[in-house]
């Protein structure tokens, strides 16, 4: 295992809780056709710097296989989208945060970076993910305006249902 | 620190097979769904929905019971018009060729684009593939895979479905499909620009599936064509509400295998 993983059991707890969550509101939480809810990208924004991109997107492949498989229905969709946004996590954390957090394998502090920059970084992978996730599921099928406002409206409500989390997941005074 | 080329190497090769790995998924979802894979995955989720739907079905009892009380008048209405020999609004005549196998919804996805459910009824109930799904207000669905105890159906609120149809009694047959918002609301495409369409008209199944039977009333013309080149699509308000559906019927077409036989 990772070391940055196994010393930090809490954290595993956690992505396992949210990834349970994923699962129940992915089956559960219905909608309607404009809005889908999806915690995933905060799952693996919350992954440790010290994590190989590599690993980060086996991680994300195999959660969004999961999501697929148990709650989706549809091979794949999550799991695509969700690999992007693992390779693209160290590249926002760069120009959003910090470039030495990656560098130096430190940890996302909200504490010390603000709320809404590690907001931003939420919203714009979170972002990204329903891009990917939108034009995989319907792409030639609906009229553009349908896409772009399913990416938006599906955004911030995943969004707002991610910042319950962000204190428990990136406020670290908490768990020592 | 300076960049190692061979990792920058090695996770673009990661991202780029994990993604074909994703993609190639995705695009033989329908069989991956029908492997041994997706009949494990199905199960689970059967498994959930039969714990939530009991919780769902306590708290929607009273409507629940409203809609099976006009759907049990409705079925009456029909029998009573069959044996009667009415045939004029009568479609249970055309049940004559179908078995009709009961069943209950235990898991649906409503908001997504690829909807489907899962129902408590699979290949030991007598349940085959492509079986068609219907209500007393319409065709909702084909069955797209099959379990011992168990089947998930492609819903008509899934942009890979059309159902074969026909405008009025002597309409031309015509698709329709799902119109990807709604749960209420179709579209009828592809009609040459000579049939009239007006609001109000009604639209049935066409028959010429050998899945569903023709004449199923499924819903109401709800606006003015729209002309797109030298064809015209239609709304249609839909007989069913997708979002309350509890309980369908499946029916097989004993004749299926002989017409399939027949078709190129």
């Amino acid at each position: 295992m990772n070391p940055a993983l196994k010393n930090d059991n809490t954290l595993i707890l956690k992505l396992v809780v949210l990834l349970i969550m994923q699962l129940v509101v992915t089956d559960y939480l219905n909608l309607g056709p404009l809005v889908c809810v999806s915690i995933l990208p905060l799952i693996i924004f919350a992954l440790p710097t010290s994590i190989s991109p590599a690993l980060m997107m086996s991680i994300a492949f195999v959660c969004g296989c999961m999501v697929d498989g148990i709650a989706e229905g549809i091979w794949g969709i999550n799991a695509f989208s969700l690999v992007l946004v693992a390779a693209l996590r160290n590249f926002i954390v760069n120009i959003l945060i910090d470039r030495e957090l990656i560098l130096r394998q430190l940890p996302i502090d909200m504490k010390k970076y603000g709320w809404p920059t590690i907001l931003l970084c939420v919203t714009i992978l979170t972002a990204v993910f329903f891009l990917a996730y939108c034009i995989c599921d319907m792409a030639s099928q609906r009229p553009l305006w349908f896409i772009i406002v399913k990416v938006i409206c599906s955004t911030l409500a995943s969004v707002a249902l991610s910042v319950p989390a962000l204190g428990p997941l990136f406020i670290k005074g908490r768990t020592k | 620190m300076r960049k190692n080329p061979g990792r920058i190497i090695g996770n673009a090769a990661v991202f780029i097979l994990l993604e074909t790995v994703s993609l190639l998924m995705l695009s033989h979802s329908n069989s991956v769904m029908r492997s041994r894979l997706g009949i494990a995955s199905s199960s689970i989720q059967a498994f959930f929905g039969r714990q939530a739907v009991g919780i769902r079905n306590y708290f929607s009892l009273r409507s629940e019971n409203e809609r099976l009380s006009r759907e049990t008048f409705r079925m009456m209405e029909y029998i009573l018009d069959s044996s009667t020999g009415n045939g004029g609004n009568c479609h249970i005549a055309s049940f004559g060729d179908y078995d009709c196998i009961d069943a209950r919804i235990i898991r649906s996805s409503a908001g997504k684009q690829h909807n489907t459910f899962i129902i408590d009824k699979g290949a030991l109930d007598g349940i085959d593939i492509n079986d068609g799904v219907i209500t007393t207000r319409g065709a909702v669905g084909i069955v797209e895979m099959t379990a011992d105890h168990f089947s998930r159906v492609i819903s008509f609120t899934n942009y890979d479905m059309a159902v074969s149809t026909r405008l009025r009694h002597d309409g031309p047959a015509i698709l329709m499909v799902w119109d990807g918002i709604s749960q209420r609301e179709g579209r009828i495409e592809n009609i040459p620009i000579h049939i009239p369409v007006s609001p109000g008209d009604t639209v049935y199944t066409s028959g010429f599936s050998s899945i569903f039977p023709p004449d199923i009333p499924l819903g109401l013309v709800s606006g003015k064509a729209v002309m797109k080149g030298s064809y015209s699509t239609a709304a249609v308000r839909l007989f069913e509400d997708f979002s309350r559906i509890r309980n369908v019927i499946v029916i097989k077409n004993r004749d299926k295998d002989a017409i399939e036989e027949l078709l190129p």
